[in-house]
């Protein structure tokens, strides 16, 4: 059995430019509304009288990054659990994939992703994801999201190889802690990572209707 | 009554592989009601990806196969790096584009990786509201018509025949009987059409430059464009401290810029972002962010100039570089001064205070600014005491009013600091396509070799500065020079190309201006601004349906070419303009004098790339006699650097980089190692810190003055303007100041309509948290902004990154003014910005203040995104 | 905040627990332990609203389908009891049905011991249980912060027992109007069932106070609060009617006021009750639509 792969995101290079979900909505012909890859924008912080010149604001403990996350191919996946048709299953290499031909789409794989990584296909009745681009990597080629990156801050490899390069880190805020699914990702902290299920700040994208 | 159909309720169109091939139709069909539906993905064939039950089908669409890549021109004026793009095309239908994998990405020679924008590129070429054929505004009639229905009328269906009859015979009218001074033509695409008819109004003044298209060559820097003056993006990776000063790459140079600005960041450099936005540039980069109020940073550099006057010792705490100001400026005291020049009218008496009264210090910037003092000399000795610091900005701090000094003040401070000419020392601007990358280009296209036009004689020189275009069609009259005012007497609006309805500043007025004239005339390939104002719209096609296309940057060169066939009834400019021509006894020749194989040709045996010496420039690509064959052209066999069939197979070819390749650039070497040998072009051979030349050029324009050194003027609608009474403090009925950003959603106004991109990015009014409790707003509110000029309606998005007083907005969306009320409900920043001409006649659109209030009505405005596709009114149907 | 998809659960999960409320009500109504029973009286299904629970079931499992975005896929939802609260869901509303049917069909068989009967009667009702359980697992999971709460279990059964034992209340008033030729009696007071199913609806005040889907929905979302306030009055309404006749009942035998025919009350307190929970649980899903980030 091979190696489980996974994503490796250096969120200190992420600008949150989104060519990797369009790259993703090209690849998988994707209508506005679905999405297998989005950009979370996190971050805080207050304005408060300038302590140099109190007639001036100045920012206090400001900081914003950005997450670019898909499906994870978690080691434990909840989707996979949550499954009552076990449509959702696992390659040897470790890719979560959805056989559409038992996928029922009940959609408790959407509630049950910590990730909201799940996209459901009215046009199918069948429940989407991201499946690693496996026809691409099958062909000894890699993701559209990581080859669209512009600063390079997307990776794909062999999980226990990315950690042995960039670490165990596999949460920031505000993605939920890596116990609960134990994701396939690796991440580069960005120098005000926040720690998951910690974070002082929030994410807006669902007040502003961005996915 | 609403000027689009939404009657429907605007179901996001479907957009799925094969739903490609009949996008328009489906996605047009969606709002004509039901036609979107129904579409299936096809079952692919199965893969084996499941060991214990092989066969199942893999989910999504099917590979691609049966097709092939070929690269697809990414033809806009972006600000990103020229970027390759290759689109997937079977069977003249294109089902994904992807982006440079043609050799292996590495730091020094990356892919040419394309942006979110040019990757959804698809959704332009096959947008649902594409022109797709000729259409005449219904009450339109040779005169005018009903004039006041432009912008809100229906539209009908004609024929090209009819179109080009109607167009060329109302042309011929009102050239006739009022001479070719009442055609205004803004755009380009019938250049040739209208040269050969005498000519037609035009119009002028810089726009993305700010005031750095004038100032910065005429004081020795680039403009940032066409000229650079840093240093190319490897010797980046020897600065020590980066300082970038009102410029957001991540936005507005995509593609590969943040890269290498990465780059040098992990070699080591610190980064200081002077902006009023925490941007997303900032958000990867910065060490240091320091807050500054827009259009003041004039004032900043000043109280930072003054800092280094009043601490620099050159024994005990050499902060200034009087070595190279001595040898290389003139202007900065009263010892260097260009003949002529009254001595007193030095930088460094003004910057004391010795010339007006009022010393520059620290404190009186930050009053100005909103930086504190303290912190104000902390970044002047912080850029002094770098060994290495590249001072670059980016265009938007000249975009302000009456800041035509501002670019002379930057180059004062990297003067007065060194930074300049040395590996690693840069001061400059660092801007669009050239960002992180200066120097002159290693590879490049030949010429077209397209002749030039018969001369005939011009009938009209007229030219407006854009500030003025609306006023002069409502009264006639425009700034000619300095104190002269010249009538005009404007009939028609020609947009061949372009966007000037909707970019130009005052949008409300040139609504108004456009009900005004005789005849409006628009050739697009989407319905935007100014074909919804027009009384003609010809259909062109897009760059993806047109034979090639070349376009590069430093070290890179694409050859792209027609992807599909055009669609619908979309035609060339050449040929509209040669149809045109016909009809007005123009010699079709002249509008179409070479065929698009042969510019291709030329342009390809032309192509050079510098050799390994860095200088001599070679031939770049090998033509056989069989490939001219085959290409059906005229021209001899020659040896390239790569063959012609590899170029068209890649459709780029990149320059391999290597920090010690002899390839590298430091901008100024030669003149600071030797400036009597090496000089400048301007008048002094030195850069100009008094420079009377950009002095008497303002002058002449006629709208303002400037010194010939760099003295702060509180900008119209600048921050000063906020207050009725600035002294004491007492603000006005417009507190907040509004910056218009690069949008990461669009190119200027082009991509608005792209579902994915709308999606992707709401275009939001950003307002920091303070300004909003104040309000009493959240995120999501739908708000008003309320400028001196016009008033937008946008949902909030409410973020800590925005300094507060300062307020924000992408510019370029799609103006959707309510005929009722007035009021843009998208968000046209063109609709806040006032029509002000200052300077140069540059578009100050950083400076405008505005007031902001919750909107009476829906709780929550529904997403762009989730609004139909702008569809004209009365063509629905195919 | 979008509900419309949901729809379907909305009125899958209300019917499945009205049913299993009702079965649980019944039984208890039957009161098998108390003495003077007829022994082949003393289960639910010797009472024609039984028929209501197995006829609820069948229309629940169908509306279930019309969640499904491929229906014909249903037939795999029992694969994965290892691991699918879903699957064990389906599963326990099967098993309950299957139970409710054959003690449908055993007592409706002349010569059967009573006690099998009986027996089959609390089996289904564990199985009811055990349903509403699984139910309310599906959705408290970790990604949904909103919902994985004990209270929305908690949310769930007060649901079954306030639908059921007001459902009772409603039809044993119905049956004493419909006179003593019913074979039927019920041997529970009918204010037993109101006050039963007045605790349930405090407790339902109680939970949908302090959940966290009320919270903070109503704090976030726009529109959250209106669905909010329209539950608990729609609430406090059905308890308002749940009162009257349980103090009037309480009044002395001669008294004018006293409450001659409470179950009219129970109707009417019924509807307000079941709109409420269609409300509250309209507010539910819309909770499970909002992502955190």
């Amino acid at each position: 059995m091979s190696a489980p792969l996974g994503f490796h995101l250096d969120a200190s290079a992420c600008i949150g430019c989104r060519t990797c979900v369009i790259a993703c909505n090209s690849k998988n012909g994707l209508p506005v509304g679905r999405h297998y890859r989005r950009v979370v924008e996190y971050g805080g912080g207050s304005w408060i009288p300038d302590p140099e010149d109190p007639t001036l604001m100045a920012p206090s403990g400001l900081f914003a990054y950005c997450l670019s996350i898909s499906c994870m191919h978690c080691e434990d996946p909840a989707c996979m659990a949550a499954c009552p048709t076990e449509a959702i299953r696992k390659r040897p290499d470790g890719v979560v994939l959805i056989d559409s031909a038992r996928c029922a789409g009940c959609r408790y794989c959407e509630w049950a992703c910590p990730y909201g990584a799940l996209s459901f296909d009215p046009s199918t009745g069948r429940m989407t994801k991201c499946d690693l681009c496996v026809d691409l990597m099958d062909a000894g080629e890699e993701p559209w999201c990581v080859t669209s990156c512009v600063t390079r801050a997307l990776e794909v490899g062999p999980l226990d190889e990315l950690r042995a390069e960039h670490g165990s880190l596999d949460a920031l805020a505000p993605l939920p802690p890596g116990d609960q699914t134990r994701p396939g990702l690796v991440i580069t902290p960005h120098r005000h990572g926040q720690p998951a299920g910690e974070g002082s700040g929030r994410s807006s994208n669902p007040e502003r209707d961005l996915r | 009554m609403p000027d689009h159909p939404d009657g429907d309720e605007g179901r996001p169109f479907r957009l799925d592989r094969r739903g490609f091939l009949k996008w328009g139709a489906v996605a047009g069909g969606s709002a004509l009601g039901g036609l979107g539906s129904g579409i299936k993905i096809p079952g692919g064939p199965p893969l084996p990806w499941d060991i214990e039950e092989p066969g199942v089908p893999a989910p999504g669409p099917p590979p691609l196969t049966g097709g092939q890549w070929v690269p697809a021109p990414c033809w806009h004026n972006c600000g990103g790096q020229r970027c390759l793009l290759l689109a997937y095309v079977v069977d003249g239908e294109v089902l994904a584009v992807k982006t440079d994998d043609t050799h292996p990405d590495t730091p020094h020679t990356p892919q040419m990786r394309a942006c979110a924008r040019g990757r959804a590129q698809q959704g332009q070429v096959f947008a649902p509201d594409r022109l797709r054929y000729p259409m005449k505004r219904r009450n339109w009639e040779p005169g005018g018509g009903k004039r006041a229905l432009r912008g809100v009328d229906e539209w009908e269906r004609i024929s090209w025949d009819e179109a080009l009859d109607l167009t060329a015979a109302e042309l011929e009218r009102i050239l006739a009987r009022h001479g070719n001074e009442a055609v205004l033509e803004l755009g380009s695409t019938l250049r040739r059409l209208f040269s050969g008819l005498g000519g037609a109004v035009t119009n002028w003044g810089s726009t993305s430059w700010g005031t750095w298209l004038d100032t910065g060559p005429r004081i020795g820097l680039g403009d940032g464009l066409r000229d650079t003056s840093h240093n190319d993006r490897l010797d980046l990776q020897n600065s020590e401290l980066i300082v970038l000063w009102g410029g957001n790459p991540a936005w507005t140079a995509q593609g590969n810029a943040m890269y290498y600005y990465l780059q040098a960041k992990r070699a080591g450099a610190r980064f200081v972002f002077i902006d009023p936005y925490y941007n997303d540039s900032a958000m990867v980069l910065a060490d240091e962010w320091v807050p500054v109020r827009p259009g003041t940073d004039h004032a900043l550099a000043l109280g930072m100039a003054y800092t280094l006057l009043e601490e620099d010792d050159p024994a005990t705490n050499p902060l200034i570089d009087w070595d190279f100001l001595n040898r290389c400026t003139v202007g900065f005291d009263g010892d260097h001064m260009p003949p002529g020049a009254d001595p007193g009218d030095n930088v460094r008496d003004y910057v004391l205070g010795r010339r007006d009264g009022i010393p520059k210090t620290p404190e009186w910037a930050a009053r100005i600014s909103g930086v504190s003092a303290p912190r104000i000399r902390r970044l002047a000795r912080r850029i002094a005491r770098a060994r290495r610091a590249a001072l670059l900005t980016a265009w938007a701090p000249a975009r302000t009013h009456n800041t035509d000094s501002w670019p002379q003040m930057f180059l004062t401070l990297g003067c007065m600091t060194g930074h300049i000419g040395q590996p690693g020392r840069m001061t400059g601007v660092s801007c669009w396509e050239r960002t992180a990358d200066g120097g002159p280009f290693l590879v490049g296209a030949g010429g077209s070799g397209e002749p030039p036009m018969r001369r005939v004689p011009r009938k009209t020189t007229a030219r407006i500065n854009n500030s003025e275009l609306w006023q002069a069609v409502l009264e006639g009259e425009y700034t000619a020079g300095e104190g002269e005012r010249r009538k005009v007497d404007l009939r028609a609006i020609v947009h061949d190309g372009a966007s000037a309805l909707n970019q130009v500043s005052g949008l409300l007025k040139g609504i108004e201006a456009h009900r005004k004239v005789e005849f409006v005339l628009t050739l697009n390939f989407v319905y935007n601004t100014n074909a919804r104002y027009s009384d003609i719209v010809l259909p062109v096609t897009t760059q993806w349906e047109r034979h090639s296309y070349f376009k590069g940057n430093r070290d890179h060169l694409v050859w792209a070419r027609k992807v599909v066939e055009p669609r619908y009834e979309a035609r060339d400019d050449s040929w509209i303009a040669t149809e045109l021509g016909r009809r007005l006894g123009i010699d079709p020749g002249e509008m179409l004098p070479l065929s698009p194989e042969q510019e291709e040709f030329n342009r390809l045996a032309g192509s050079w790339v510098v050799g390994p010496d860095g200088q001599e420039r070679e031939k770049l690509v090998a033509i056989t006699a069989q490939d001219i064959r085959k290409m059906n052209v005229q021209g001899e066999p020659q040896e390239g650097r790569i063959s012609l069939e590899e170029f068209r197979r890649k459709g780029i070819y990149v320059v391999p980089r290597h920090p010690d390749d002899g390839l590298g650039y430091v901008a100024f070497a030669d003149f600071r190692q030797d400036p009597e040998r090496h000089p400048l072009s301007t008048p002094s051979g030195r850069f100009e810190l008094h420079c009377q030349d950009i002095a008497d050029h303002v002058r002449s324009v006629g709208f303002t003055r400037i010194d010939p050194i760099p003295v702060y003027r509180p900008p119209a609608e600048g921050y000063e303007e906020t207050f009725t009474d600035f002294e004491r403090g007492i603000k006005g009925p417009h507190p907040l100041q509004l910056i218009t950003l690069h949008y990461r959603r669009r190119t200027h106004s082009v991509f608005d309509n792209v579902a994915w991109l709308r999606e992707a990015f709401p275009q939001e009014f950003i307002m920091n948290p303070l300004d909003a409790e104040a309000r009493g707003l959240a995120t999501g509110d739908p708000v008003m902004v309320q400028s001196r000029h016009g008033a937008v309606l946008r949902p909030l998005f409410v973020t800590e990154r925005i300094m507060p007083g300062v307020v924000a907005l992408g510019e370029g969306a799609w103006a959707d003014v309510d005929p009722r009320t007035g009021v843009d409900r998208a968000g046209a920043t063109n609709v806040l910005n006032g029509d002000r001409p200052t300077g140069q006649g540059h578009q100050g659109w950083n400076t405008c203040v505005v007031e902001v209030r919750r909107h009476r009505g829906p709780e929550r405005l529904e997403a762009d995104w989730r609004r139909p596709p702008r569809i004209p009114r009365g063509v629905e149907g195919p | 905040m979008t509900i419309l998809h949901e729809w379907p659960l909305v009125f899958f999960t209300l019917t499945v627990q009205l049913a299993v409320g009702l079965h649980l009500a019944l039984l208890a109504a039957m009161g098998p332990l108390r003495s003077g029973v007829p022994a082949g009286k003393a289960n639910p299904w010797s009472n024609r609203p039984s028929l209501l629970v197995g006829l609820l079931m069948a229309v629940a499992l169908t509306i279930s389908l019309l969640h499904l975005g491929t229906p014909f896929n249903a037939v795999h939802t029992l694969s994965n009891l290892d691991d699918s609260w879903l699957s064990r869901e389906i599963l326990a509303a099967l098993v309950f049905l299957g139970l409710w049917g054959l003690g449908f069909w055993l007592g409706s068989r002349p010569g059967v011991a009573p006690w099998k009967v009986r027996a089959l009667a609390w089996a289904a009702a564990v199985a009811g249980i055990a349903l509403v359980g699984a139910m309310a697992r599906i959705y408290m999971v970790p990604a949904r912060p909103l919902w994985d709460h004990w209270l929305t279990a908690a949310g769930f059964f007060l649901t079954a027992l306030l639908l059921g034992a007001v459902g009772v209340a409603a039809w044993a008033e119905h049956l004493s109007a419909s006179g003593s030729a019913s074979p039927v009696r019920v041997f529970l007071p009918g204010g037993a069932f109101l006050a039963a199913g007045l605790a349930a609806a405090l407790g339902q005040v109680a939970v949908t106070l302090t959940h966290p889907v009320t919270v903070e929905m109503t704090a976030s979302a726009a529109g959250g609060s209106s669905l909010a306030t329209a539950r608990l009055l729609l609430l406090l309404c059905g308890a308002v009617l749940l009162v009257v006749p349980l103090v009037r009942s309480s009044l002395p035998g001669g008294s004018p006021l006293r409450a001659e025919k409470p179950g009219r009350w129970a109707a009417a307190a019924l509807l307000f009750l079941g709109a409420s929970e269609v409300v509250g649980r309209m507010l539910f899903y819309a909770a499970g639509t909002v992502d955190s980030f």
